[in-house]
């Protein structure tokens, strides 16, 4: 796919050099930040902890056909051009302006750039030109897929050469997305420092994988073409202020019949992207350099960062008071609580998921024919309601397994070096964060809403599924790898045995819901089975006590240790298992299946990097490869450099011992 | 191997101490004594051996050969009692960054079993005395290398404990702080403390301690007193005694290769 867009650009080099850039440096820049970008961990693909496939680029835009194709039966349908397009120019629009926001901020905010570039001999020109045509590139690809299949069932329903006009609305409505980012991004930056843009950046990302999983499961269910073929997008005012009805407007002229506005809003769709790029390029984007320095040098005391004092007293310290009961589980409580709040990668692989499952309940309930309707009545019969307290149960595993991950999972040493007795005393402590940070919210907000509808008859099934909850929640950290909270990296997979715990954490929330569906059917049974399910939880609870040292050896987990050369997939291959295993100061049982970052292959080779100096193998491989690593653990934009640089340069201070 | 005479029973024992990542072995058989009270000093060039020897004395790293005790204990057998009672300052330690320097030392001090009302005192105290009061209730996103290291000093001091092993504790320090660290050192000394201090920063070794080993290919190859070291290799400087010891075949031209490489 690369060396293809490339092989494009060499066609036009020309027009490039007529810029005044350096054909051959923006070639080089161009190709490092596709290679990232293929690289990168996008949305589409975030729940996937393999980073490293090729094909990244490829598989992301293909999601994005998939998820277009869907869209493009609007056109099957019987309503009019105006309407068809609308809703197509819609989601095309919508899915640029999130997928800019959310997954292209890190690339258009990347500071590395001034960092890599900054004391090389390139013109200013070239990086922008550079940048501007990477744009471009990302723009024109993702703007493609998601109408491929609009494109192609047009071409056979409206006109064979419909894909022409509609490749050149398409261009336009692209353009009005970057104004619209690009008005977003300086006023959110005008207005919040980079932390707290970073956050903003995160609702985003949120809200996107939101819609990934959740939006072709509910919106077809809620939403009827028919009624805004009622509403009448031709005549009413509002209809104006909403841009994908001008997109739409030329469409109904070419396939449909013309009315009144129609001229006046085509006039819009082509002219307005056109003056809003203006305003942005003459007025807006001077500033964009200064704020993008700005997100960079963040004062430590910052609003945001500092924490405040009054909350050292809180909840977190309150109930890591009230539940803890050794110090070893009191540093998995107080550790997970914390980071659980502010590690921003470990929110995007889990909030998603817990919004998801707030929805979940809904969206098994709702039935198309009766819309929202429909599910009260549903929740009320037993089986509704069950499906709302164990939804919780389902979540809370999956929450669990990610407190084990971290981008920081390095310093995860003072797990070892710490006088940690029983391991599994941390694991408990942080099973009790997740139980009671996300656990009693989520729980508690089902169980809120069917107690507002059902009553208090609820009231013992609740206490039921609570417990139950808690003891599906701790087995699944018992039967999983154990993994001490945010110490092991994410691109680390230790799969053995994954698909049967996944099954399994599938199979008990269900299997335990239907014991308790088949209580509800005996009188008092539920009220009764209250105090055993209890009594279980409690004893499952004391079971961490076995994971000991040994156990967490066997299973393949190791000291973190902080000077640890990384072994790369590339040097397993390529050298001999002499070298391969040489200085690593890891366990000699660890299993082999450790894979992290790319690009670093001679750094297990002990004898060849000692001698050069650290730029000189700042190649550009490495160079992508670390800046690549820094992506793919979810470091923000202003993170990259000063972490990279300094990492590369730990890299080389290290010993391989 | 260089006899000191002692009168304190030593508190770091290693007999016969041989380590292997699978093929490669990394500790030939390393015998050392510390006794309590001193300042040693384990030197040597890169992939020696050394941060392996702390993380085995620490009990981070099993799988080792030969008998190791530290503080009394045996480490392949008793590693707690010894995380007990010693702290560890790592070789480029990794924190996590998204804590606070005070919720930091209250997640290791915890473990020590340190009360908070002591720890908050103290961690205070001590972040005063490095220039990190203001720091103390800020996230570590936005700290130096050489403010994170302070940190870790911190953690690694808390506790109060009686041996504790420095692994390359100077880099990222400013002048003042590497004075601080340097007084410090021998100060610990003097309250009885034992310290384990590994380095490349051969004019701090040469200052600050009282006993100097270096190995070399996972051997000793010398131990003694910066004086015994000067009469074995006649040298003045440690630096110089250092590169006499290690120095490789063919070492000597690199710097005029380097400079006719990069001139092609």
């Amino acid at each position: 796919m690369i060396p293809f867009l490339l092989a494009m650009f060499d066609r036009v080099a020309w027009a490039v050099r007529m810029t005044g850039a350096d054909y051959g440096q923006f070639r080089t820049i161009l190709a490092a930040k596709l290679t990232l970008d293929n690289r990168r961990q996008t949305l589409a693909r975030f729940s996937q902890q393999e980073t490293s496939q090729p094909k990244g680029l490829l598989a992301s835009l293909g999601f994005f056909v998939f998820m277009g194709a869907f869209v493009s039966f609007v056109l099957l349908a019987r309503v009019s051009p105006l309407v068809a397009f609308t809703v197509i120019f819609t989601f095309i629009m919508f899915m640029l302006a999130m997928s800019l926001i959310a997954d292209f901020s890190a690339v258009l905010l990347d500071t590395v750039d001034l960092i890599v570039l900054g004391p090389r001999p390139v013109s200013g020109r070239t990086i922008l030109v550079a940048r501007l045509a990477h744009i471009c590139t990302y723009l024109g690809l993702l703007g493609i897929s998601l109408s491929a299949a609009t494109m192609v069932v047009g071409a056979f329903q409206l006109h064979p050469l419909f894909p022409l006009p509609f490749l050149a609305i398409l261009s336009a409505a692209i353009a009005l997305v970057v104004v619209f980012v690009s008005v977003f991004y300086l006023v959110a930056l005008r207005f919040t420092d980079g932390e707290r843009f970073r956050d903003i950046v995160l609702v985003f990302q949120i809200g996107m994988s939101v819609f990934a999983i959740g939006a072709y499961q509910i919106l077809p269910r809620v939403v009827d073409f028919n009624v805004l073929e009622r509403v009448g997008l031709s005549g009413a005012w509002w209809a104006v202020l909403y841009p994908p009805v001008w997109f739409a407007a030329p469409f109904e002229l070419l396939f449909g019949h013309s009315f009144p506005r129609a001229w006046i809003l085509t006039a819009a769709a082509l002219v307005l992207p056109v003056v809003g790029l203006w305003f942005v390029v003459r007025v807006l984007s001077p500033n964009f350099g200064r704020m993008l320095v700005k997100l960079q040098e963040q004062s430590p005391q910052a609003e945001g960062l500092a924490t405040r004092i009054g909350r050292r007293g809180g909840l977190k310290s309150l109930l890591g008071r009230a539940t803890t009961g050794s110090a070893e589980e009191r540093l998995g409580f107080d550790l997970s609580w914390i980071l659980a709040a502010r590690d921003r990668p470990f929110k995007l692989r889990t909030y998603p998921s817990i919004v998801f499952c707030l929805l979940f309940p809904v969206i098994m309930l709702s039935q198309t024919d009766r819309g929202l309707a429909g599910v009260t009545d549903r929740m009320l019969q037993p089986g509704g309601y069950l499906l709302g307290l164990y939804a919780t149960a389902l979540l809370l595993p999956m929450v669990l397994s990610q407190i084990g991950f971290s981008a920081e999972f390095e310093a995860g040493w003072i797990y070892h070096a710490l006088p940690v007795a029983v391991p599994g005393r941390v694991l408990r402590g942080s099973t009790k964060t997740v139980l009671l940070r996300f656990g009693l919210l989520l729980f508690g907000i089902a169980a809120g809403v069917l107690f507002a509808l059902v009553g208090w008859d609820i009231v013992p099934h609740a206490i039921l599924a609570a417990c139950q909850t808690w003891t599906i929640t701790v087995i699944s950290s018992l039967v999983d790898a154990p993994r001490l909270p945010f110490s092991e990296s994410l691109t680390m997979t230790r799969s053995a045995g994954a698909f049967g715990r996944n099954l399994l954490m599938l199979l008990l929330p269900a299997g335990v819901g239907f014991v308790h569906y088949g209580l509800a059917r005996i009188p008092h049974a539920v009220p009764v089975a209250i105090v055993p399910a209890f009594v279980l939880a409690l004893w499952m609870t004391r079971r961490y006590e076995a994971l000991d040292w040994a156990t967490f050896e066997k299973s393949g987990a190791y000291p973190a240790s902080p000077t640890a050369p990384r072994i790369t997939p590339t040097a397993r291959r390529s050298a001999a298992p002499a070298v391969s295993d040489s200085g690593a100061p890891a366990r000699p049982t660890r299993t082999p299946s450790r894979k992290l970052g790319r690009g670093h292959a001679s750094r297990a080779n002990p004898g060849e990097g000692r001698l050069s100096p650290p730029l000189a193998r700042l190649g550009a491989e490495d160079a992508v490869g670390l800046a690549q690593q820094q992506l793919d653990e979810g470091a923000e934009p202003g993170e990259h450099l000063g972490r990279a640089v300094e990492r590369q340069r730990l890299d080389f201070v290290r010993e391989p011992t | 191997m260089v006899e000191v005479q002692t009168d304190s029973p030593p508190i770091v024992r290693l007999e016969g101490l041989r380590m292997s990542f699978g093929a490669n072995e990394v500790l030939k058989g390393i015998d050392l004594e510390v006794p309590a009270g001193r300042v040693l000093g384990y030197l040597g060039p890169n992939g020696a051996g050394k941060s392996t020897t702390v993380k085995i004395l620490i009990g981070m790293l099993t799988g080792f050969r030969g008998s190791v005790t530290v503080c009394g204990f045996d480490v392949a057998k008793e590693a707690l009692e010894v995380k007990r009672r010693i702290g560890y300052v790592p070789e480029a330690g990794a924190l996590y960054e998204a804590l606070t320097p005070l919720e930091y030392l209250s997640l290791v001090g915890g473990l020590h079993g340190l009360g908070e009302k002591e720890l908050t005192e103290k961690a205070f105290a001590l972040l005063k005395l490095f220039g990190l009061r203001d720091q103390g209730e800020v996230r570590m996103t936005t700290f130096s290398k050489g403010m994170k290291q302070k940190v870790l000093i911190i953690a690694g001091l808390i506790h109060n404990p009686e041996l504790v092993f420095l692994d390359e504790p100077m880099s990222g320090l400013d002048a003042n702080a590497t004075v601080i660290l340097k007084e410090l050192i021998t100060s610990l000394a003097k309250a009885g403390k034992t310290v384990f201090y590994c380095s490349h920063l051969m004019d701090v070794v040469e200052r600050v301690c009282d006993r100097i080993t270096i190995i070399d290919g996972g051997r000793i190859i010398a131990d003694g007193t910066f004086e015994e070291l000067k009469a074995r290799v006649a040298d003045a400087s440690l630096e110089k005694i250092f590169t006499q010891l290690t120095r490789k075949e063919g070492q000597d031209g690199v710097a005029a290769d380097f400079l006719r490489v990069i001139q092609g």
